[in-house]
């Protein structure tokens, strides 16, 4: 009669929503062991949660791939980093280093912003002098922006240096600098005055877009072609150096997943996502199994006083209803994710050990265990021994089930704004979305992903314990 | 006689876990501070309004400073604040059974009063209704399908409700009631967003019935979405396995037509089952609907314990907590008692 | 002319091994006040022979034919609501195995003794006073009629089930292994009641059992099934006394005796797959008599005017 594990885990991978269920888990495990592999420890507070990562990204664009859905062209994002300089030479005392690199635009739209980032810079004597300019595909120059390095306090030692731990980075769209000069462009071409409040706000139109005598500012055509850019450093002392520097096109799509509203890339913070969800899930569950099967069998087999105590109170407790209790505990002790565990896995052995206890009072009273008896196995043993294994395979289908419950629980409460702000979640980027009111604007990207591998991912384990029950319990097969 | 025992037994038990949960909030509460400071405050309140009205009596603000500090004294011992937080455990688990939490501080009751308990009991109706409604409809749906799907075994259909029911448990609320605003009330604009009257709501008792209803439609659909799949499923595997007891082929072997088999012999028998369950779902709706009135602003007691976390109302939480447990333990009550009038065996 | 007759009946069901021939032309008469025992060892098709009697076969069948004629009527050929309004418990009624699981769980007793009554219109008052007296013949107190069947003895509910069975006073009653299920001195109260009630109510009787003692304590005639066959009938007597069937001496000598010497021997080897059916004797397996013409389909010899057996170890007689 009895079937060996071996047999019940074929059975098990015979049945499609076993065989999905596999197939679906093992990708999970790939994608989490890919990320533990390669995140920071310290991801979430010192990358995630640091505005200053996200600074260059464009804010809540949509991903690169809806360009496929229609003719649009929509701007790509780009980044150039350039950290050797395309030419050095000296130039008087000094020296002249250029960093020149081009671009071919195509996108139907401008960019959405243009940023300018100097890294560090060491200078011996005056500061350097940078130059941003620009070369457009109709062949006329722009000197976009200008920087003399910040110079030397008082009693400063040698080497000064500059932008080493916050390298100067500038909007270029939003700099009068930048404003005055491309006024400056403009009164060359359109052969008039033009003043710098008629070109605020529109510095990314006109660097790329195609401005002819008599043009109006108010619709302006984007210029194809190719750009060519140069950032040229002069220096007073030939020791002088920098780490070069970055120009980013802010684009109004960006990575597989677009960005949120302070231009995180989305995909890291959902791949991140995995671990942290199957963490939860499976620590619990194992928890919640375990500590609920121990009680169960303790419970049913030791019976007396043991029995009456751990009823009384597995009846109480599986009888409070979780999630306000949830949102209170962790409301008054702090948004932590262990102690979100922890809840859980207190409120959660209960309902187990009554089931198992009734299951175990039926086997208790069965020929091996009262065959053990005879012979003297000890209480332990038979406990271990004996009984455990009988309701083994029901207690591996009560874990896998209590996974998604998990993962739900906690992705609620992140919802509700409870999430440990130190590990981001599926709900918390969820909860970021909806509090900005991406819900009520459309940022679907925003919104959509997470919970979909939410509802994957708790998917996934419900067809594993689909698939583990028919084969668990005979009763459940399917008449034929 | 029994079937008062067997009542008590249960009720008892549902006390039990209330007075649990009491318990237990009033422990965390006292053991990181919170109580001390929830105490402070409601003091303090007091001695504020003490001020207010004793400006007027006294000219000597010394004097006016003693008496303030004399009461303030007398109230401290009142509220226990003089002794450990232990000491005041049953007092402090009174309070809560009484909703007496004192004031909030920002939040109010749509009347304009700051009270916990007004702001508590005024969302209170709001919340059953869109919790009644949710469930009456799950059921309704539940039962025809599963009844009718269980008829079918071996059909199309009847195969794809374990993966309907996977989908639906998997399915959180809030997500769902996430996709609804963006398809119904954002893609479509067919449906409001949120919120449980138009602005300004319309005059008239029938007009704003209709409103409140035209509001329901998105967060009570939500409800019945995620978890009308797993009562389907229920409800189907209850059916069947009820159908093929012995009982059910005595039944037709007495010449009893069909469908009075199914009601008589099938759905009957396995109404208590299926009352377990709905039993053991209700805390899932329970927790379901605190995340759906969040999502659609639906001004009922979830979307206040939002509120209340984002603004960090630890009283208003406090009573919350204990109300949604004092929901589950009735609502729960109601159905053991139904559970036990429908099967005659647990009345023995 | 027989009150009941079965002619070839055939049931094959459809499963996910393969086409289970669970009955293959079984041939039997039962007369008025008769009891004809089916005797046959679990998975003979006993059980499915009593159900497709009364066409409560569960939705797998693929195959069900043959001929059934009561009281002179054909009843194989009624369309579905006849049979069920004018046959089934008004005609033919039934004991069905295991009495704990005939009653359902949450209906008063009396209530589902009367309810065949209810629904044909018979006055609530009478169908109650009915079921009393029903309840008192078998044996029980009128009072019962509240009771749910969880406050019922396994004893007593099996009473309960055969008041059920008698309330539309068929003309035959199908009692599948009305006993199995209850403890031996139960079973002998039970049997006592069976016999007492075909005796004073002179009842028609289709008894199935795997036990051939208990058949012969009330069976007038004996018919043995064998992998879905009707491999003997007879009269008790033939049949206990002078077994002809291989299978028949084979069961019978396997069956432990009060008195005598012979100590109780098995039958070696197993009962066929009923889904990969040889052509042919199925009991020649087992047979310590088998040879050459055993794996031709074998017709039923007549060995006497009552008593037939489907061997070919007796076809000469009648060739």
């Amino acid at each position: 009669m009895s079937t060996s594990n071996r047999d019940l885990a074929k059975e098990f991978l015979s049945t499609g929503s076993g065989k999905l269920g596999t197939a679906l888990f093992i990708m999970l495990l790939a994608i989490s062991v890919f990320v533990i592999a390669t995140y920071p420890l310290d991801f979430g507070t010192r990358i995630w949660s640091n505005p200053k990562v996200w600074e260059d990204n464009p804010k809540a664009v949509p991903p690169i791939w809806i360009n496929a859905f229609d003719d649009f062209a929509r701007a790509e994002h780009r980044v150039f980093v350039l950290t050797e300089p395309s030419s050095a030479r000296v130039l008087g005392g000094g020296m002249e280093l250029i960093y020149s690199f081009g671009f071919d635009y195509t996108a139907d739209e401008f960019p959405s912003f243009l940023s300018f980032t100097i890294n560090e810079v060491r200078y011996f004597q005056d500061p350097p002098f940078v130059t941003l300019s620009m070369v457009r595909p109709d062949n006329t120059e722009v000197i976009i922006y200008r920087e003399l390095v910040t110079g030397p306090r008082q009693d400063e030692v040698l080497p000064i240096i500059r932008y080493k731990d916050s390298p100067k980075r500038v909007n270029l769209g939003g700099a009068s600098l930048v404003e005055t000069n491309v006024a400056r462009f403009l009164e060359d071409i359109l052969m008039r005055d033009v003043s710098t409040r008629e070109v605020e706000g529109k510095i990314e139109e006109i660097l790329l877009g195609s401005i002819a005598a008599g043009e109006q500012l108010e619709s302006l055509e984007v210029l194809k072609g190719e750009y060519l850019m140069r950032v040229r450093f002069v220096t007073f002392d030939q020791r002088d150096s920098t780490e070069g520097v970055k120009f980013v096109l802010g684009g109004s799509v960006f990575g597989l997943m677009g960005t949120d509203i302070i231009g995180r890339d989305l995909m890291v913070g959902l791949l991140y996502g995995f671990p942290v969800a199957l963490g939860i899930g499976i620590i619990t569950a194992v928890l919640t199994t375990t500590i609920g099967t121990i009680g169960g069998i303790v419970s049913g087999y030791v019976g007396g006083k043991t029995d009456t105590a751990l009823q009384r109170t597995s009846d109480i407790l599986s009888n409070i209803p979780l999630l306000p209790l949830l949102i209170f505990l962790i409301f008054i002790l702090g948004p932590r994710l262990w102690l979100v565990v922890v809840v859980l896995i207190i409120f959660g052995w209960p309902g187990l050990t009554i089931i198992v206890r009734s299951m175990v009072l039926q086997l208790r009273s069965g020929q091996s265990v009262e065959a053990a008896r005879a012979l003297g196995a000890s209480r332990s043993r038979i406990m271990s021994k004996h009984l455990f294994p009988q309701i083994a395979p029901f207690i591996f289908a009560q874990m896998v089930f209590t996974v998604p419950g998990a993962i739900l629980a906690e992705a609620g409460l992140s919802f509700l704004g409870l999430g440990d702000p130190s590990i981001p979640t599926w709900g918390q980027l969820l909860q970021s979305g909806f509090t900005s009111g991406a819900v009520y604007i459309g940022l679907w990207w925003w919104v959509l992903p997470p919970g979909l591998l939410i509802v994957l991912t708790a998917m996934i384990f419900v067809f594993l314990a689909l698939g583990v029950e028919p084969v668990i319990n005979p009763k459940l097969r399917r008449v034929a | 006689m029994t079937l008062v025992k067997t009542l008590a037994m249960r009720g008892l038990t549902l006390f039990g876990a209330l007075i649990a949960v009491l318990v237990l909030a009033v422990v965390v509460l006292g053991a990181t501070g919170f109580s001390d400071n929830l105490l402070n405050a409601i003091v303090s309140e007091e001695l504020r309004g003490l001020r207010q009205s004793l400006a007027q009596n006294f000219r000597d603000p010394v004097e006016l400073e003693n008496v303030i500090s004399l009461r303030r004294e007398e109230l401290r011992v009142f509220y226990g604040l003089d002794t450990p937080w232990y000491f005041r455990l049953p007092a402090m688990v009174l309070r809560v059974l009484t909703l007496d939490l004192g004031e909030a501080r920002t939040l109010r009751s749509f009347a304009g009063s700051n009270r916990v308990i007004d702001l508590v009991l005024e969302r209170l109706p709001n919340t059953i209704l869109l919790l009644t409604s949710a469930t009456v409809i799950t059921s309704i749906i539940g039962l025809y399908v599963g009844v009718k799907l269980a008829t079918q075994v071996g059909s199309k259909a009847e195969r794809g409700s374990s993966y309907l029911s996977a989908f639906s448990y998997a399915l959180p609320a809030w997500w769902m009631g996430v996709l609804m605003i963006i398809v119904f009330a954002f893609q479509f604009r067919l449906l409001p967003s949120g919120g449980m009257f138009s602005a300004p709501p319309p005059e008239g008792p029938l007009a704003r019935f209709l409103d409140v209803l035209w509001h329901a439609i998105l967060p009570v659909t939500t409800l019945v979405i995620v978890s009308v799949g797993s009562w389907i499923f229920t409800v189907r595997t209850m059916v069947l396995n009820t159908s093929q007891e012995d009982f059910v082929t005595v039944a037709r072997a007495k010449g009893i037509p069909e469908n009075k088999v199914m009601n008589r012999h099938i759905i009957r028998v396995a109404a208590p089952p299926i009352v377990t369950f709905l039993i053991l779902g209700f805390a899932g709706s329970l927790g379901g609907a605190i995340l759906t009135e969040t999502v659609f602003a639906w001004p009922g007691m979830g979307r206040l314990f939002y509120d209340a976390i984002l603004t960090g109302e630890e009283s208003v939480i406090i009573a919350l907590t204990f109300m949604f447990t004092l929901i589950y333990v009735i609502a729960r009550f109601i159905l053991e008692v139904l559970y036990v009038l429908l099967d005659p065996r647990v009345r023995y | 002319m027989a009150l009941f007759e079965a002619r070839d009946i055939q049931i094959h069901y459809q499963t996910s091994k393969g086409i289970v021939h669970a009955l293959n032309g079984i041939s039997f008469d039962v007369d008025k006040g008769e009891a004809f025992g089916i005797v046959g060892e679990s998975g003979s098709g006993k059980t499915s022979l009593a159900l497709g009697l009364l066409r409560l076969l569960p939705r797998n069948v693929e195959h069900y034919a043959g001929s059934l004629g009561l009281g002179g009527e054909d009843i194989m050929n009624l369309p579905e609501n006849e049979f069920r309004m004018k046959i089934r418990w008004k005609k033919i009624s039934m004991v069905f195995q295991g009495a704990m699981n005939s009653l359902n769980p949450v209906m008063r007793v009396g209530n589902q003794i009367t309810e065949p009554l209810r629904e044909g219109k018979v006055p609530k008052k009478d169908a109650h006073d009915r079921a009393v007296r029903m309840l008192e013949l078998v044996g029980l107190s009128g009072d019962i009629f509240a009771r749910y069947p969880h406050e019922l003895s396994g004893g007593m509910k099996q009473r309960v089930v055969i008041a059920m069975a008698l309330v539309q006073d068929p003309q035959l009653i199908i009692l599948d292994e009305p006993t199995s299920a209850l403890d031996v001195s139960i079973q002998a109260q039970i049997m006592n009641l069976l016999k007492r009630l075909k005796w004073e109510k002179k009842l028609s009787m289709i008894f199935i059992t795997h036990d051939i003692a208990l058949a012969s304590d009330i069976c007038d005639r004996l018919g043995v099934i064998y992998a879905g066959e009707m491999v003997e009938t007879g009269s008790l007597e033939d049949v206990l006394q002078r077994p002809k069937h291989p299978y028949t001496q084979a069961l019978l000598a396997s069956t432990p005796r009060l008195h005598g010497e012979t100590k109780p021997s098995f039958i070696p080897g197993i009962p066929p797959s009923l889904i990969a059916m040889p052509d042919g004797c199925k009991f020649r397996e087992r047979c310590p008599y088998a040879f050459e013409p055993c794996d031709k389909t074998v017709p039923v010899f007549a060995t006497s005017k009552n008593q037939k057996v489907q061997c070919w170890l007796y076809g000469d007689i009648h060739g």
